[in-house]
């Protein structure tokens, strides 16, 4: 190998380990699965009441499995909600039923939103007539392209969790001076009763 | 009076300052248009990038490690207080690739290449090598300058990618196989928090950065005068104005991207 | 084909405020060896580098081959004029990354595409010239400061150029060195008929090889003349300067106020 071949040898060498550098860094630290980017998902749409903290990018998961990512999220023009519309991969195309609940939860106290779905039962075990029953279009049984999820729970709000809370906490403790103000007497009674 | 002086200077420094920026901007504009002569400048190429790239990469690894094992055990420590160890991952792998990974890259490689860049310029204008290259009726621009630029755009972002990688691996190190942080959380927490656009991020600050510290040096060196006294100056002053300009540049870039 | 290859006419180069040449006019004859002579400091470096077109003159010109107008020409028709005429630097300037083989092979492979066989051979034989062939594998910090120069020669003769221009070629030589030096110079001169000019104040080395002579002082050309007649010329300062003598014309004193006031 003379010099000149060397040095290409060596900066080839240089190059690869940078490419090499990269993909780990793609793969292992940002978790980045090449199969999740391939374009074969398709878009559902969710109607939320308030979406909390929920980013474009957001992961949609199945059990705190990732199957998509959130792509968009706008302000639904007639309703005036935010809707959010899911990427989800194409390996669950047909396998999600109608019936599927989307809502916004946390990961851990501090984390960061995601969407998680809950799959309905499955449809193939129900006939049109039970299907009906539950209010779902026998021709839709399942998840697809465009289908807008109508079972949905909005995000946890700190703000509004400690209202209620707050508020909750106001009508028991008037609750409970109610009730003492009447056990009061009762229990006079009772004691009276004894003393008697 | 010496008000009027120091405003003067100061305008004088205003000049100087705007004539060096079109200078090197009329350095740079000749040493890169021009026909490509792929054939002739690709072996170039490969030697400057053996130069700045191959030969950094001992020092980009070693201060890689060294950072990121120093930000795993100072965040383990602040971590663990609030219980909230778990998030190691992400400030180790986010501190990095957002900012100490291009930054410390760009500032070790004006340390250790850039300023090698500028002396050896400088030397060889002292020593006329660049005068008698004209003479050949070779440009010294295209010959010199061009490859020394190329092979540090390319190099510094592959210096960067690899700080930082072993420093996330350092990090997790401390983290996980010395004060027993359990590993799995801290790959999926890091991996939650990272996205791509950190990564793309982190290469076009590292890209900016590359045109920045090289651009300096290779001015740096090619202005100066052809004395010893000239080039040591010249190396100093190029080392210093790229580092400024790094840090300067870094807090532009980082106001566009994460606002 | 003019029998003037270089000429000067009525040039003047200033850097800053300093003026290093006023209306000087000169003229190198083809295939003749002209000599620039004067104390160091008036700017003969700077005349070789206004024939190369590496600076351009405040006023005047400088005409090559009859009518090419050097200062006037674009970069890339100068760039076709030098590899015309070539230069030795003081210092050699050989590139210190290469070995002593490819620094002479550079401007060959620079300009012209052909196989190593023959870039083999046309190296070895600039090699064979100056004597160093033996030497095709050294590396330029292995040389001696004579071997260095004979080096850049053999490179600055790759492209069998038509002019070669010599920045002091003796500056700082043993006598041995000198007097290959001269020897290849004459040599070269005699067998390939390349016109030459050289820079330097080594008077006596300078004149034995000549056919005519500069002598520039004081940002004007003193006394021009053959050998003979340069060394017979009766002005002052130019008598000085061929002589040695340490005071006269051009004083020993860098001009100074009052030495009784200063003190």
């Amino acid at each position: 190998m003379n010099r000149t071949n060397r040095f290409e040898f060596i900066v080839g060498l240089f190059m690869l380990a940078g490419i090499a550098a990269a993909v780990v860094l793609c793969l292992n630290v940002a978790g980045l699965s090449f199969a999740g980017n391939s374009d074969d998902g398709f878009d559902v749409t969710a109607d939320f009441d308030d979406i909390g903290g929920l980013k474009e990018m957001s992961p949609v998961k199945i059990g705190g499995v990732r199957i998509g990512r959130v792509s968009s999220i706008i302000i639904n023009p007639q309703t005036l909600s935010p809707r959010v519309t899911l990427h989800i991969s194409g390996k669950f195309r047909g396998k999600l039923s109608a019936e599927t609940s989307a809502s916004i939860l946390t990961s851990g106290i501090l984390g960061e939103q995601y969407i998680d779905l809950t799959p309905g039962f499955d449809p193939k075990s129900l006939s049109e007539e039970e299907c009906e029953a539950i209010g779902c279009d026998p021709n839709e049984k399942y998840i697809d392209e465009s289908h807008v999820i109508k079972d949905t729970k909005s995000a946890m709000i700190l703000e509004k969790l400690i209202g209620q809370f707050v508020y909750n906490m106001g009508a028991k403790s008037s609750d409970s001076g109610d009730g003492k103000a009447e056990e009061k007497p009762a229990s006079d009674a009772a004691s009276g009763k004894k003393e008697q | 009076m010496s008000l009027f002086d120091s405003v003067a200077s100061l305008g004088a420094a205003g000049i100087r300052f705007v004539r060096h920026v079109g200078e090197a901007g009329c350095m740079l504009f000749r040493a890169l248009v021009g026909r490509p002569e792929i054939k002739k400048h690709f072996p170039l190429l490969v030697r400057q990038i053996y130069v700045v790239g191959v030969l950094s990469v001992t020092i980009i690894l070693v201060s890689g490690l060294f950072i990121g094992m120093v930000l795993g055990l100072q965040g383990y420590n602040v971590l663990v207080e609030f219980k909230a160890e778990g998030s190691l991952g992400p400030l180790v792998a986010l501190a990095i690739l957002r900012e100490l990974g291009p930054v410390v890259a760009a500032l070790l490689y004006a340390g250790r290449a850039g300023s090698a860049l500028t002396a050896e310029i400088g030397l060889m204008k002292a020593t006329e090598q660049l005068s008698s290259m004209e003479m050949m009726a070779v440009d010294p621009l295209r010959r010199v300058v061009s490859p020394r630029f190329w092979a540090g755009i390319y190099s510094l972002p592959v210096l960067t990618v690899m700080f930082c990688v072993i420093g996330v691996y350092g990090g997790k190190l401390v983290g996980c196989d010395w004060l027993g942080l359990d590993d799995g959380t801290f790959w999926s927490a890091t991996r939650n928090s990272v996205d791509l656009e950190d990564i793309v991020n982190c290469m076009i600050k590292s890209a900016v950065f590359a045109i920045i510290v090289n651009w300096v040096s290779l001015y740096r060196g090619w202005v100066c005068l052809p004395t010893a006294e000239g080039i040591s100056k010249a190396t100093t002053g190029a080392v210093v104005d790229s580092s400024l300009l790094v840090l300067g540049a870094d807090f532009v870039l980082t106001a566009v991207m994460f606002n | 084909m003019s029998e003037t290859l270089v000429e000067i006419r009525d040039l003047s180069f200033a850097r800053g405020s300093h003026v290093i040449y006023d209306g000087i006019s000169m003229s190198f004859r083809r295939g003749s060896v002209t000599a620039v002579m004067g104390p160091s400091g008036t700017g003969k470096t700077t005349l070789l580098r206004l024939i190369g077109g590496q600076l351009r003159p405040d006023s005047g010109d400088v005409i090559y081959d009859g009518d090419i107008s050097i200062p006037s020409l674009g970069r890339d028709r100068l760039f076709e004029v030098r590899k015309r005429m070539s230069m030795l630097f003081q210092s050699g300037a050989l590139f210190t990354d290469m070995s002593v083989f490819d620094n002479v092979a550079y401007p060959i492979r620079e300009h012209f595409r052909l196989p190593e066989e023959l870039v083999r051979t046309l190296v070895l034989m600039k090699l064979e010239t100056v004597g160093l062939r033996g030497a095709a594998g050294l590396m330029p910090s292995e040389l001696s400061g004579g071997m260095a120069r004979r080096v850049a020669l053999a490179r600055a003769i790759a492209l069998d150029p038509e002019l070669i221009m010599y920045d002091e070629p003796f500056a700082g030589q043993d006598p041995i060195t000198m007097a290959v030096l001269i020897q290849l110079i004459r040599k070269l001169n005699q067998t390939l008929g390349i016109t030459s000019i050289i820079v330097s104040h080594d008077v006596n080395e300078v004149l034995s090889i000549a056919d005519y002579a500069y002598v520039v002082a004081d940002h004007h050309v003193i006394a021009e003349g053959t050998p003979e007649e340069i060394i017979k010329e009766s002005s002052p300062a130019a008598h000085q300067f061929i002589h040695g003598i340490a005071d006269g014309p051009v004083p020993f004193r860098y001009p100074a106020g009052d030495y009784l006031e200063e003190l």
